[in-house]
């Protein structure tokens, strides 16, 4: 028990039971509509983002079809729990479920080629993802979509039912799942598996010389990061109750890349950093969607050419730079010892 | 002795360029083998067949009497053939220490289960391998290094970390890709005393790309001559130094 | 229903010669700069907005507004790869895709802020001006695209076969580094490149423009089709987008005749799709060169 809290306090966990601290009792000091919805959606990007920071940060693949999992798994919770009285949970099983398969065929389907083209290819799928949403009308009602979607409720037999129909308790809902799926980001990249992840994003042919099976473990980063694009979507179904094929959005798209890339590829703090930011910031300014997204463009290009490690990749750097220079001035009389 | 890799009949083309031409050689256990060639003689790409980067068009590929012939890299390499690249290749983004671990790590347990599922278990890989690590960093030298970022390394440093990793997974086979280019002459004798002592003390097999002839003298059981996708000639070092095939390949007299 | 065939195969041409022209540029850029140039449709649809803006705006006859349009198309993209791409040429092949790719909403969203999304209409008298070749109809502005498109192919033909820096940009698709050390200026071919591509697409936006109307999402989807040529024909190889082109304007067309018009171009990325099933280099194969 001791060992284990020396070692998440040790890597830096003890920010994150902060910030899961933080999260949770952000309803004991307001009730605000306003805020708790603007922190929902930071809970939504958060977990949109999380899963593009594994491909783009983690393998290094540049997947665009993170929105494709958050409709998949909007337009599966809304159908069943609308159509086919399908309880909350079960929803968004399925909707994880059919993210993971989604995720899966895509992936197998766009690794086939070159990583330049897979951008591309995952692109296409979300159009055309999108293009059968507004056409096979039967099954998702097409342009109109699908209203009147209910909230979440779970029940439990002889106990009794939950439904989360406040603000707050839909803030808890979406903080639970927050809790959750940071908890298996940050396992996942402090873990041989994120290790591998980023053998393969530094140097593919490297780690293959080394044993790694790129092949399976890109899919690996995108099937997770699918699946919690598809609980991203359940959510956002019950909460906005309503359900339309512009949620295979390229909108949503550049905001997850911005988030990404600002925050930091490839650190989970930089997500979190990144998702804070460019949720609470628009909400704050207040602009026009045109506007604001002709402003992430400018911005993100200005980002990729002065600093695309990202405001937490910064902060590594010079974190490492300061260590290094300590150790340089300590070592400074043997360097000559074994140079090279 | 016991041959471990048996390349048979192996051809592999580019477009209209052949790039290798029916090649067959074997290398036996516990020997250094040497590969030399003109430039564009199909090293390289020979390599490339045999680890499985590059499918060969024609011909069998053996390694311990089971076929490999196009198999994918990271199968090959599992079965205990590693290789090393041209230009230094280490994990720039990790530390030394982490590269030394990564290049083990596969070779213990390849099962994402385990790894997110059994924390006790990984935790105990990881101090094996950390252990192997220090060994191995400390019997190169550069133990010192260990924490620092590969990219923080001097070149033939990171040449070091490079032989280090490769070490890791004690393989059955390690083939270097030009251990000694673009290497200061203290650390290309001091690459050839490590080589030499794998060999001598742990029997490991090698098979080696150079251009660096005195370092292939030194060094090489045998050796294996290419020349533009052919083998031309295969013997001792003395041998082929006077072979005139090969003369007339490097200077085309 | 003969004739219907033919019909929609002529069209299927037509739409092939637009996907060409912005599907050549695409090629190139990605050939010789090994850049996804996805900000490619917003150049076509750039080009018909200077259009609008020299056309209708400000009243210019319409030649004069498309050769204008190509001008300043082939500048801006000159602009493009200053500003944008240069600076990320060196730091691997991440960071310049996503790069387009915010050009590219950047652009959408641009045009959105200061001409309004409302579509609007560019007519011009060869919109209007049918032909009618035993039973097969097209105006005559359709017409032009074939014939520019055409022209524009075996002009670049001409240009990368004779002409010395035509020939560097082959050198430098090949091998970059060869190229350079040999003298070739890259950075200067780079805007050349980029210059031929926005150049084309911006005429096609501006030969188009007028058969549809214009709004700033036009290049969107096109663009998306655009690469589907890209890629089927084999990344970098021009003839092979070319192609590429017309099979899948041919396919398309014929696809929304028999099935439906929504479905044309999910038709197309399904082609797409099978084609890399079955040879994920693009039917024409890798690098075969410009």
């Amino acid at each position: 028990m001791k060992r284990l809290k020396e070692l998440f306090v040790a890597r830096g966990f003890i920010l994150y039971i902060l910030f899961f601290i933080g999260l949770s009792i952000v309803p004991v000091f307001t009730s605000s509509r306003y805020i708790l919805n603007m922190l929902i959606y930071f809970g939504m990007y958060l977990l949109l983002s999380m899963g593009l920071n594994l491909m783009i940060g983690g393998v290094g693949l540049l997947a665009l079809c993170t929105p494709l999992f958050f409709g998949v798994g909007a337009y599966t919770s809304a159908i069943l729990t609308t159509f086919h009285n399908f309880p909350f949970l079960g929803g968004l099983l399925l909707g994880m479920v059919f993210s993971a398969v989604v995720a899966y065929v895509v992936g197998i389907l766009a690794l086939r080629v070159s990583y330049h083209a897979f951008a591309i290819i995952t692109l296409a799928f979300m159009i055309i993802f999108q293009l059968v949403a507004y056409d096979w009308v039967s099954l998702t009602k097409g342009p109109m979509g699908i209203p009147g979607i209910p909230r979440p409720s779970i029940s439990i037999p002889s106990i009794g039912t939950w439904t989360f129909d406040t603000p707050t308790e839909l803030y808890y809902l979406i903080t639970v799942l927050v809790i959750i799926s940071v908890v298996v980001f940050y396992r996942i990249q402090n873990s041989r598996l994120g290790r591998t992840f980023i053998s393969i994003r530094e140097d593919e042919p490297l780690a293959e010389a080394y044993g790694v099976d790129s092949k399976k473990y890109k899919i690996i980063a995108f099937v997770i990061g699918g699946i919690f694009g598809g609980i991203a979507g359940s959510y956002y179904a019950h909460y906005v109750k309503f359900v339309s094929p512009e949620i295979f959005s390229m909108y949503l798209l550049t905001t997850l890349l911005i988030i990404v890339i600002v925050g930091g590829a490839g650190y989970l703090e930089g997500v979190i950093i990144g998702a804070f930011l460019f949720t609470v910031i628009p909400e704050a300014l207040r602009l026009a969607p045109e506007i604001r997204d002709l402003i992430y463009a400018l911005l993100l290009i200005v980002i990729l050419i002065k600093a695309p490690e990202g405001v937490y990749g910064r902060y590594k750097e010079k974190m490492r730079r300061l260590v290094l220079q300590k150790k340089t001035k300590e070592k400074k009389g043997d360097l000559h010892e074994v140079s090279a | 002795m016991k041959s471990l890799l048996e390349i048979n009949d192996v051809s592999k083309h580019f477009f209209a360029i052949k790039a290798l031409n029916k090649v067959n050689l074997d290398l036996k256990e516990g020997e250094i083998l040497g590969l030399i060639g003109p430039n564009g003689s199909g090293k390289t790409t020979l390599f490339n067949c045999i680890t499985g980067f590059y499918m060969p068009d024609g011909g069998k590929i053996y390694f311990e009497e089971e076929e490999i012939t196009g198999l994918p890299p990271h199968e090959i390499a599992l079965k205990g053939m590693v290789r090393t690249f041209q230009l230094v290749h280490v994990f720039r983004k990790m530390t030394v220490i982490e590269n030394m671990i990564m290049a083990l790590q596969q070779f213990q347990d390849t099962s994402v289960i385990n790894t997110l599922f059994r924390p006790r278990y990984i935790e105990k890989l990881e101090e094996e391998a950390i252990e192997k690590a220090e060994k191995i960093l400390d019997f190169l030298g550069i133990l010192f290094l260990k924490d620092n970022y590969a990219s923080e390394l001097s070149y033939g440093q990171q040449k070091l970390l490079e032989i280090g990793m490769s070490l890791m997974p004690s393989p059955k086979v390690l083939m270097l890709d030009e251990p000694t280019a673009a290497v200061n002459p203290t650390m290309i004798n001091k690459i050839t005393q490590i080589i030499k002592k794998l060999n001598s003390e742990k029997n490991q097999t090698f098979f080696v790309i150079e251009h660096n002839i005195d370092f292939i003298m030194d060094l090489c059981n045998r050796v294996v001559v290419l020349d533009h996708g052919e083998k031309i000639a295969e013997g001792k070092p003395e041998k082929i130094k006077e072979d005139p095939k090969v003369i007339e390949a490097y200077f085309g007299v | 229903m003969n004739g219907s065939i033919i019909q929609y195969l002529i069209n299927g041409v037509f739409e092939g010669s637009v996907y060409a022209m912005i599907a050549v540029g695409l090629s190139l850029i990605f050939g010789i700069l090994e850049v996804v140039n996805f900000a490619h449709g917003e150049f076509y649809m750039l080009g018909a907005v200077f259009l609008f803006v020299f056309f209708k705006i400000l009243g210019m006859p319409y030649w004069i507004g498309v050769i204008l349009s190509v001008m300043f198309m082939a500048a801006f993209g000159v602009l493009v790869e200053r500003l944008t791409i240069r600076p990320l040429i060196g730091k691997g092949w991440l960071l310049p895709i996503i790069a387009t790719f915010a050009l590219s909403l950047g652009l959408q969203n641009f045009i959105i802020v200061t001409f309004g999304s409302t579509p609007k209409p560019v007519v011009t008298k060869y919109a209007n001006n049918v032909i009618d070749i035993g039973g097969i109809y097209f105006t005559q502005q359709r017409l032009f695209i074939l014939i520019f498109a055409m022209t524009a192919f075996v002009l670049l033909h001409i240009f990368l076969k004779k002409t010395k820096t035509g020939k560097a940009m082959r050198a430098i698709s090949q091998n970059r580094d060869a190229a350079q050390i040999v003298g070739i200026d890259t950075n200067k071919i780079y805007m050349i490149t980029f210059a031929i591509g926005s150049g084309l697409a911006g005429l096609a936006g501006a030969i188009v423009g007028p058969i549809y109307v214009i709004y700033p999402t036009m290049g969107a989807l096109l663009s998306l089709k655009a690469f589907a040529c890209v890629i089927m024909g084999g990344f970098g190889n021009v003839k092979g987008a070319i192609y590429s082109a017309y099979i899948l304007g041919i396919i398309g067309s014929l696809g929304a005749s028999f099935v439906s018009q929504t479905y044309k171009d999910i038709i197309i990325f399904a082609v797409l799709i099978c084609v890399l099933l079955v040879r994920p280099h693009g039917i024409f194969g890798k690098k075969v060169g410009i």
